[in-house]
This record gives C-alpha cells, sequence and structure tokens, in this order.
C-alpha cells in the first residue's frame, strides 16, 4: 500500500529569539534561542491519522503553527502533496491555496472563536475568504451540511447563535465544522480535546474518526494524553525537546515501546481500573527549557537507563523494522 | 437572507435592558439628547433671529433686559434675545464639537489599529507621531495654529479652521487606548485561526478586530466629544470663533467683552456656561457607563477557573 | 468494610449525610446544586469523587467546608467530622477545624498564587493566618514543609512565574499541609497538567498520605487518576449520587448506567481497540440544568437504558449484594432490592 503521501517535513527547525538584555548585547555574548522545533521529519499519507504526543513544551503546538505557516520556519523542507510552500518557482503552492488545503483545529474551543460573530458567519467566514461561494443559499447549503456533519442537528438552531450560547464541545463542533467546510486533505488537530469533559471528548474523537473515514482527510492529531492515541491514530510519534525521539505504527510503539521516553510516558498513563494499577517509571523533573540542551542524547539527564556514551553521542532514529524507528543507543 | 439582522436586533435589544437599568447612564443620555433637540428645533423654539435686536415700543433695543423684563433669559448687551442665542449657539457648538470629535476618533482608531496590529515599524512611526502630539501642550499649539490659519486669509470659515485644529490634533489618548487594546486582540486565538484559513489583513482586521473594539471606540468617542466641545468653547472665548455665528464660547466671549459681569447681567454669561457644563457633563456620564456597559464579556474555562472559588475562601475564611 | 453509613459509628473521619445545597440565582430560581448526598471518609483512606464538569463535585466540597459563596445554602443533611456535627457549629468553631482538622486545595489554586510574593512567604503567610506559631516557628515549618513536597530549599525564594505548574501545584500541598490536617480536599488537583508532571504530583500525594497517615478526597474527572489513587469512588450526577462503592467493584461491576457509559467512554490505553477505528461510546445529551430538573431520575433522558418508570420516580439508594459485604450502593430503577435503611 503506497498511499500518496500529503505531508513531508524533512528536517523542519523553529527557533524562537530570547529577548537579549541590553547587557548581553554590550558584552557580545551570542544570542539565545528557544530551539522549540530541533530537526523535526516526518510524513501523513493519505486518509492516515498521525498523533503527536509529548509533554507540554516540547513544541508539538510549534510543529502545527509552522506547518500552516503562522510561524516562519527557521530552517528545513514542508511539503504539501510534494510541493513546496510559498515558493517562486511554478512546482509550490502558495500560503493561501496551502491554507485552504489544510486547516487548522486548536485547543482553546473557548478561545478560537470571535466571540462577536455568530454561528453562520464563523462557518462560512473560510467560504468567503476563499471566495467559493456562489450566492447565499449555497452559502447557506455548505454552512448547514458542515453543521450537521458536525454533528449539531438541526443546523438552524445553531446558526444565529453566539460562541457564548454554545458548551465547550459544541463549540469545538463549530470549529471542526468552521474547518471541513472547505474539505479539506489536512487537518491538524492540536489537542482538539484536552479541555473538554470526558463524556465529550469521547463524541469528538468519534467525530474526528468518523471524518476521517467519510471524507479521507489526513489528520495530524497532537495531544499529550496516551490514552486517546490508541483509538484512532495509524501512526504514533513521540516528541521531547523539540525532536522525535521515537515513531511506528500505533499498535506497535504501544506494545513494544523501544525509547525509554516512550516507556515512561506510556506506564504515567492511569488506567481506568484499580486491578491494573503497575508500577510507573516517573520521571523527576520537568522537561528543561529547550534554551540549553543537554549534551548527547538530550534525553539523558533524565533517563532511567542511560550510560556513559549517552552524553557524549546524539542518537538518531534508527529503523526497527516495519516502520517503527527510535532515537536511543540502546534501541537495536 | 434577513437573518442577519436578527441577531443585531437581539443584541440592541439586551445592550437597552441593561441601559435602562443604569440610572447615570440615563442622566448622560437625557442631558445630551436635550442639548441636540434643542438644536435641531431652534427655528421652533424662538421667534427671533440670533441676531435680530428686540426693541422697546419706542424702537429703542432693549439693552440688558433681565429675564423679568424680556424673553425667558433677557437680551444681551446689542438688545439680542440670549435664549435665541443659547438654542442657536447650541447648533455651532455641537456642530464643531462633534465633528471635531469624529475626526478625532476616525484618525485616533486608524493610528491605534495600524500600529497595534502591524506592530513592527509602521508602529514604531505612528507612535513617534502621536508621541510628540502628546508632549506638546495642546491649547497653545491650537491657538497658534487657528491664529496662523487666519492670518493667511485663506477665506476659509474660521469654524471649519476649528474644526480641523481641534480634531486633527486630538486624537493622541484615543490611539493609544486602541493600540492597547488591538494588541492584546490580535494575540488571541480566533485572530489565529482567521490567519490560518487564509484571510488576508484587511478581512482580518475588519472581521474580527473592528468588532472587538467596536464598543470602546463608540465610548471613547462619546468621551471625545464632551472634550472637542470643552475645547471649541475655550478657543472661542478667547475670540478665535466665528463672530457672526456666535457658538456657546464666543457668547462668553461677548458677555466678557462687554463687561456682562460688571453689569451684573448673569442672565448673559451663565445659561451658555451652564450650557457647556451641560453637555460635556451628559457625554461623560454616557461615555463611561457605555465603556463599563460595552466592554468585551471575560470568558472563562471550567476546568481552568478557581478564580470564583478562591475570591469565596477569602472571603469566608479568616 | 461494611456499611459504614450510620453516623457516629465511631470508624468515620467524616461522614456527609443527606447532605442538599441550594444556590440562590440572579433570575430569582433556585437551583439544587446537591441533593441528598451521603458519603464517608474513613481515616487514611482515599476518596474520589468524580462526574462531568457542573455535576456538584466542588460544592460538595465546599459544602463539607462551610465555604459557599453567599449565594449558596445548605438547606438539609449532617456533616460528621469524628461524630462532631460540623453543620450546628459556630462559625468560629468552623474556623477551628479548618486547616487544622480539613485543608483544601482549591480548583486552579495554583494559578491564582500571587504573582508578586515570593512562595515560602505566601506559605508562611498561610500558616501565621492560623495564628498557631510564631514568625520564626512559622519560618521553620515552611522549610519542613518544602521538603515534604519535594521543593529544593533553594527555590524558597522564587516568585510563582518562576515556578513549572507542577512545582505551583507541590506549593499548594504544601500551603494545605500547613497545619497538618487529618484530610485533605484536592479539587482537581492535576486537569492543568500533563501526564507525567501528573503523575509527579500523584505520587507525592500517595507518599504524603502513606507519611502522614492523612485521609484524601480527590475531586477530578478523570476517571483513570481516581483508579489509579481511590479506595472508595462517588459518581456524581447532577448533584446526586449515582453511584457510590470500593473502586474495584464500581470500575469491575458497574451497576449504574451512567457509570458504565462514563467507563466506556474513557479511552483507555490498557483497553486498547478489539479492531482498528472502534468508536468509543458515548453519552448523547447534555447533563441536566439544575433549575430545571427532569422528574424521576435526573439521568433518564439520556439513559439507554431507561424505563417508564425513570422519568416518574426518583430512584433510592440500593445495596448492592456482593456476598462479601464490600460497600457498593446505587441509585437506579434497575436494581430492585431494598432500599437503604435511613
Ligand atoms: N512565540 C514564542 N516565542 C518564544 N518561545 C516560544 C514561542 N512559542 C513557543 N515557544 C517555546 O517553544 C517551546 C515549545 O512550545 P509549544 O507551544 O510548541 O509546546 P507544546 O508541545 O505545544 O506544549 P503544550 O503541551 O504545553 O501545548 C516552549 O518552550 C515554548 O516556551
Ligand atoms: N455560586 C454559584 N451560584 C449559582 N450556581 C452555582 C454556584 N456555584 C456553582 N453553581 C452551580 O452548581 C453546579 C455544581 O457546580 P460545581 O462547581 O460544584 O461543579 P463541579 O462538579 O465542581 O464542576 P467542574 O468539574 O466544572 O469543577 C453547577 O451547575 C454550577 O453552575
Ligand atoms: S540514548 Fe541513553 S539517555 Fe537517551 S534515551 Fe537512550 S538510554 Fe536514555
Ligand atoms: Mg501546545
Ligand atoms: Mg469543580
Amino acid at each position: 500500500m503506497s498511499a500518496e503521501l500529503i505531508l513531508e517535513v524533512r528536517n523542519l527547525y523553529k527557533h524562537f529569539p530570547m529577548r537579549q538584555s541590553l547587557l548581553n548585547m554590550f558584552r557580545r555574548r551570542r544570542q539565545e534561542v528557544v530551539r522549540a522545533v530541533d530537526g523535526v521529519s516526518f510524513e501523513i499519507k493519505k486518509g492516515e491519522v498521525l498523533a503527536l504526543v509529548g509533554e507540554s513544551g516540547c513544541g508539538k503546538t510549534t510543529i502545527a503553527r509552522t506547518l500552516i505557516g503562522l510561524e516562519k520556519a527557521t530552517g528545513g523542507e514542508i511539503l504539501f502533496k510534494g510541493q513546496g510552500v510559498g515558493g517562486d518557482d511554478d512546482t509550490s503552492i502558495s500560503l493561501k491555496k496551502l491554507r485552504q488545503r489544510a486547516q487548522v483545529v486548536f485547543q482553546d474551543p473557548y478561545e478560537s472563536l470571535n466571540p462577536r460573530a455568530t454561528i453562520y458567519d464563523i462557518v462560512s467566514e473560510p467560504l468567503v475568504v476563499h471566495d467559493l461561494i456562489k450566492d447565499d443559499q449555497d452559502r447557506h447549503e455548505r454552512v448547514k451540511r458542515a453543521l450537521e456533519e458536525a454533528g449539531l442537528r438541526p443546523a438552524d438552531d445553531y446558526l444565529l447563535r453566539y460562541p457564548h450560547e454554545l458548551s465547550g464541545g459544541q463549540r469545538q463542533r463549530v470549529v471542526i465544522a468552521g474547518a471541513m467546510v472547505l474539505d479539506p486533505e489536512l487537518l491538524l488537530a492540536d489537542e482538539p480535546v484536552s479541555m473538554l469533559d470526558v463524556s465529550i471528548r469521547a463524541e469528538i474523537l468519534n467525530l474526528l474518526n468518523a471524518l476521517r473515514r467519510s471524507r479521507g482527510v489526513s489528520i495530524l492529531f497532537i495531544t499529550h494524553d496516551l490514552g486517546t492515541v490508541g483509538y484512532f491514530a495509524d501512526r504514533l510519534a513521540v516528541m521531547y525537546l523539540g525532536r522525535i525521539v521515537e515513531v511506528g505504527p500505533t499498535a506497535e510503539v504501544l506494545k513494544n515501546p523501544q525509547h525509554p521516553y516512550t516507556k515512561a510516558l506510556l506506564s504515567v498513563v492511569p488506567a481506568a481500573n484499580p486491578k491494573q494499577r503497575r508500577k510507573m517509571v516517573i520521571l523527576s523533573g520537568e522537561t528543561p527549557n529547550p534554551i540549553n540542551l543537554p549534551s548527547g542524547c538530550r534525553f539523558h539527564p533524565r533517563c532511567p537507563v542511560a550510560m556513559e556514551a549517552c552524553r557524549a553521542t546524539d542518537p538518531s532514529l534508527v529503523e526497527l523494522g516495519k516502520g517503527h524507528q527510535a532515537a536511543c543507543l540502546l534501541a537495536k | 437572507m434577513n437573518e442577519s439582522s436578527t441577531p443585531f436586533k437581539r443584541h440592541l435589544r439586551d445592550f437597552w435592558i441593561a441601559f435602562r437599568r443604569n440610572k447615570l447612564g440615563l442622566l448622560g443620555g437625557f442631558l445630551v439628547l436635550t442639548a441636540i433637540i434643542l438644536a435641531l428645533f431652534a427655528p421652533l423654539l424662538t421667534p427671533y433671529q440670533p441676531t435680530e435686536v428686540i426693541r422697546d415700543e419706542k424702537g429703542r433695543g432693549l439693552t440688558f433686559a433681565p429675564p423679568s423684563v424680556h424673553g425667558p433669559l433677557g437680551t444681551d448687551d446689542a438688545g439680542r434675545d440670549v435664549w435665541t442665542q443659547l438654542i442657536y449657539g447650541a447648533r455651532i457648538s455641537l456642530t464643531v464639537g462633534f465633528m471635531a470629535g469624529f475626526i478625532a476618533m476616525f484618525v485616533g482608531s486608524l493610528f491605534g489599529i495600524l500600529a497595534g496590529y502591524f506592530g513592527g515599524r509602521v508602529d514604531n512611526l505612528l507612535m513617534r507621531i502621536t508621541d510628540v502630539l502628546l508632549v506638546i501642550p495642546d491649547l497653545p499649539l491650537m491657538l497658534v495654529l487657528v491664529a496662523t490659519v487666519r492670518q493667511m486669509e485663506l477665506n476659509i470659515s474660521p469654524l471649519v479652521v476649528l474644526t480641523a485644529v481641534i480634531g486633527l490634533l486630538y486624537w493622541t489618548s484615543t490611539a493609544r487606548l486602541i493600540r492597547s487594546q488591538v494588541l492584546t486582540i490580535k494575540e488571541r486565538q480566533f485572530v489565529d485561526r482567521a490567519r490560518a484559513i487564509g484571510a488576508g489583513h484587511m478581512h482580518i482586521i475588519r472581521k474580527h478586530i473592528l468588532p472587538q473594539i467596536m464598543p470602546l471606540i463608540v465610548a471613547n468617542t462619546v468621551l471625545v466629544l464632551s472634550i472637542a466641545i470643552l475645547i471649541e468653547s475655550g478657543l472661542a472665548f478667547l475670540g478665535l470663533g466665528d463672530p457672526t455665528k456666535p457658538s456657546w464660547g464666543t457668547m462668553l466671549n461677548f458677555a466678557f467683552d462687554r463687561s456682562a459681569i460688571t453689569n451684573g447681567a448673569w442672565w448673559f454669561y451663565l445659561p451658555p456656561g451652564l450650557a457647556i457644563v451641560w453637555v460635556s457633563l451628559g457625554c461623560v456620564l454616557l461615555g463611561n457607563v457605555l465603556e463599563e456597559m460595552l466592554n468585551p464579556r471575560l470568558t472563562g474555562h471550567h476546568l481552568e477557573d478557581g478564580q470564583s472559588m478562591i475570591a469565596v475562601s477569602g472571603k469566608r475564611s479568616e | 468494610m461494611t456499611d459504614a453509613l450510620r453516623p457516629g459509628s465511631g470508624q468515620a473521619l467524616l461522614s456527609a449525610r443527606h447532605l442538599t445545597t441550594e444556590f440562590h440565582l440572579a433570575d430569582k430560581t433556585v437551583a439544587r446544586a446537591l441533593e441528598d448526598v451521603s458519603f464517608d471518609v474513613l481515616p487514611g483512606q482515599t476518596v474520589g469523587l468524580v462526574g462531568e464538569s457542573g455535576c456538584g463535585k466542588t460544592t460538595t466540597l465546599m459544602s463539607v467546608m462551610r465555604l459557599l459563596p453567599s449565594n449558596g445554602r445548605i438547606t438539609a443533611g449532617n456533616v460528621y467530622f469524628n461524630g462532631n456535627d460540623l453543620l450546628a457549629l459556630s462559625e468560629r468553631d468552623m474556623r477551628a477545624h479548618r486547616w487544622k482538622d480539613m485543608a483544601i486545595i482549591f480548583q486552579g489554586a495554583m494559578n491564582a498564587l500571587n504573582p508578586v510574593l515570593r512562595i515560602g512567604d505566601q506559605i508562611r503567610e498561610a500558616i501565621l493566618l492560623h495564628d498557631l506559631m510564631d514568625r520564626a516557628a512559622a519560618d521553620r515549618r515552611v522549610d519542613e514543609l518544602l521538603e515534604l513536597v519535594g521543593i529544593p530549599r533553594g527555590r524558597r525564594d522564587q516568585y510563582p512565574h518562576q515556578y513549572s505548574g507542577g512545582m505551583r501545584q507541590r506549593a499548594m500541598i504544601a500551603m494545605a499541609l500547613a497545619c497538618s490536617p487529618d484530610l485533605l480536599f484536592a479539587d482537581e488537583p492535576t486537569t492543568a497538567l500533563d501526564v507525567m508532571i501528573q503523575a509527579q504530583v500523584l505520587e507525592l500525594l500517595k507518599e504524603i498520605q502513606k507519611k502522614l497517615g492523612l485521609a484524601i478526597v480527590l475531586v477530578t474527572h478523570d476517571l483513570g487518576v481516581v483508579a489509579e489513587m481511590c479506595d472508595t469512588v462517588v459518581v456524581m450526577y447532577g448533584g446526586k449520587v449515582a453511584e457510590y462503592g470500593s473502586a474495584e467493584l464500581v470500575y469491575n461491576q458497574p451497576q449504574h448506567p451512567y457509570t458504565q457509559r462514563l467507563l466506556e467512554s474513557f479511552p483507555d490505553l490498557n483497553r486498547p481497540p478489539d479492531s482498528a477505528n472502534r468508536d468509543l461510546a458515548t453519552i448523547p445529551g447534555t447533563p441536566p440544568r439544575l433549575n430545571a430538573l427532569p422528574p424521576g431520575c435526573r439521568f433518564s433522558p439520556r439513559c439507554h437504558m431507561s424505563m417508564d418508570v425513570c422519568a416518574q420516580v426518583t430512584p433510592g439508594k440500593v445495596n448492592v449484594s456482593t456476598g462479601s459485604g464490600v460497600l457498593h450502593q446505587v441509585a437506579c430503577h434497575l436494581l430492585n432490592e431494598q432500599e437503604i435503611n435511613k
């Protein structure tokens, strides 16, 4: 099955310059940077769901924002269906075109809707922006269809409401309707359920899953909750400090994690059953800030099985079979 | 489709329901509205012309006649009806004040939005201009400008000059206010979302930034109006108004010049003075209440917000 | 652990009995946020309070602590702490119980630390507020507490913005432990934290519990956290207790349709789907509005098992007979055993 590649990311870097103090400028210190994304490569096939997991601050949101052009990449290549984005040559597509073919769902449904716009305006906005509507009739139809597909039925009840009149789950459905109204090929979903109640979480996950099946849309599913991953991601990429440290088919990675970080992350997901409590591998401390990266393997200061070699050698991803890769000196 | 009018009507109704409860706001609205009505219907409210001299039976000009002798507010030194001058003066004062206020608001909002939204160099440039204007004292500068223009004998009505000078100088505080508001709105996620669906700058400013700051602009306009009216009065009092079209400030100027005070002709100088206070007080009350009411409501999130609970514990425990 | 639901049975540290709390709303209606809520907390035990947003978890804690906002009233029920009825106490006597006997970590409090005061000073102020010791002793106490919750001494003089979420939550725990309470209420202590930090905080709570013999009431909407931490679970729906019992039974033999669905809708890593792309179970509809509650069982409009009687009669609490006598109660018409004597 060599399905078409929707998205290819090669060696993506995004460094944010730190604000420099006058004193340091005077001393001619090197400008410090936050290495939010530090050499990330991955690809997403048509109709595939790739989950991106990792602790807070590891760079997940920055990747999504860079992909859609909200941040300018410091280095690397982003190919959408084989085409570069925003370049001058004929083989690249414009940023605006990309923003039609790829859509974002942000984390916070309370913040991502304009409080002074009606649901009708919000959902039809992408159509207006890309000049895709024939007339009011057409606009109305398409908004209704999108809302109903997102599970807001009957759509007419919602058209004239304002976001503050909806619950969190309903708002996230509106966001999804607004994204799907353009019939995109790629959906970047940045923690779409982490701010929602448990019972609503399941509904939104099911909705995304249904859209994937009915529309064949590819999804980059960003989360820090590994529990949700098993349910609908085809492949799983684990991030640590701006790098992907392990990637592979979801079932494979969950069953047979190779990177110590993945193992730790999996072990701390609480099971919904007191009988299944097990030993957790709790890493001490927090994700260090990505300004002064450790030498060698960037995980070694927190790694429970680190060796002497880990201080010196920065491991790169090695293939372990079936597309399962891990960046650890112990992974063979 | 006429659907889009419905939410707007709903907004308006909600607004009116809330506004009706607010005593100060109602008072402010009343003050401003009465002034506007008097100005609009001036010809219907008096039999005289503002320049017309009132004569007694013998045909002599009725100078400095107190209210007991003539009309509701007596006559001035030249025998003209003060009430008539007051309501016709309202037309001038309000027109100059409103026009100047709107110009200031427009320039200020434009500068504020552009500076806040685009940031960087645009911001720097616009804010430096603002700073320069901010440090120069307003009144002396306006005096100089108005006097200079008048010296040049360009055949422009002094009222137009007044309006333009006030309008083009008095927008700095508005610009700063709007800019800071835009700076926070632009960081909000729905603006990011708009960018991510491919919307251009104009679209974002029109559909996402403006609706959020519109209430602020409205409230601020009302406040700026009161200041514009005050400044106009001040400048006119100093003799920079149009003597052929007297505003309230000009009336005060006349009263002062013709020694109304030493003559004890209070009906000559009190009414325009009180009228100025009346309208600017009305604007200030209205503006403050509008600002309070239209401020975008803060909405939190249920899993995050503990603020209310904290406040409770702070209040109740110890 | 037999039926401990009798007041003053001597065993329970805290017992809430038939607790009913109402809020007076701005539109003059009354919202009954809690109705007939009963549960026990034994010494050294961890009790979990779970349910959807708005089901009354925080209100339960606030009622027990008597910290309700001014529009809230406890209209019925009792709260016993070591056999004393807390609701009968004067505000002054109640204050003596707060923090010394039972302390609370408020929902979201870690984001509400005073940004311009050093963490150590804030903890010291909290101690001094309770008039237990002088300044010097309080200073020593702060050091003890910080060590207890694993904050390095060097970070005592830092400000909240220099602390990460996990560290701030540790500071909140330290503050709650200031007066060595026997019972700790923790309202959504890990909700805003990611998994690794959540695991650290939960681990810390377990450790402290072991060290100090503390009883903990953990409020959360995360079923995984409850399963990980709690001995006993109270599942709440619409201000009432739907299911109450030992965690093992509630998780493995859930009897209330709400609990069943809630568990099925929880995406659990350890129960991966048999076939890929299987949908998660969901609970259609939304929780009831408190000032317009449905008649009968509050869950009936959303319940997949609901019968005619459900929309008419409010189900009473029923003991699920397990033979072993382990605590397990359900309020659902599907179980028709004898009602529990009140
Ligand atoms: N505009 C910015 N300027 C400077 N640093 C930034 C900026 N945006 C993000 N960062 C930093 O980059 C790192 C990665 O941030 P990012 O938001 O991508 O993390 P994340 O994985 O999405 O975390 P979370 O789970 O908390 O959402 C963080 O250390 C963050 O502080
Ligand atoms: N001060 C108040 N006035 C009126 N109603 C209130 C007040 N506080 C809470 N409520 C209502 O009581 C119900 C229970 O609220 P509570 O905060 O206890 O829920 P919760 O279970 O803690 O939810 P969450 O998970 O969102 O924290 C809610 O419907 C809420 O709207
Ligand atoms: S390379 Fe070493 S330090 Fe890095 S994860 Fe593997 S064992 Fe740990
Ligand atoms: Mg993020
Ligand atoms: Mg709560």
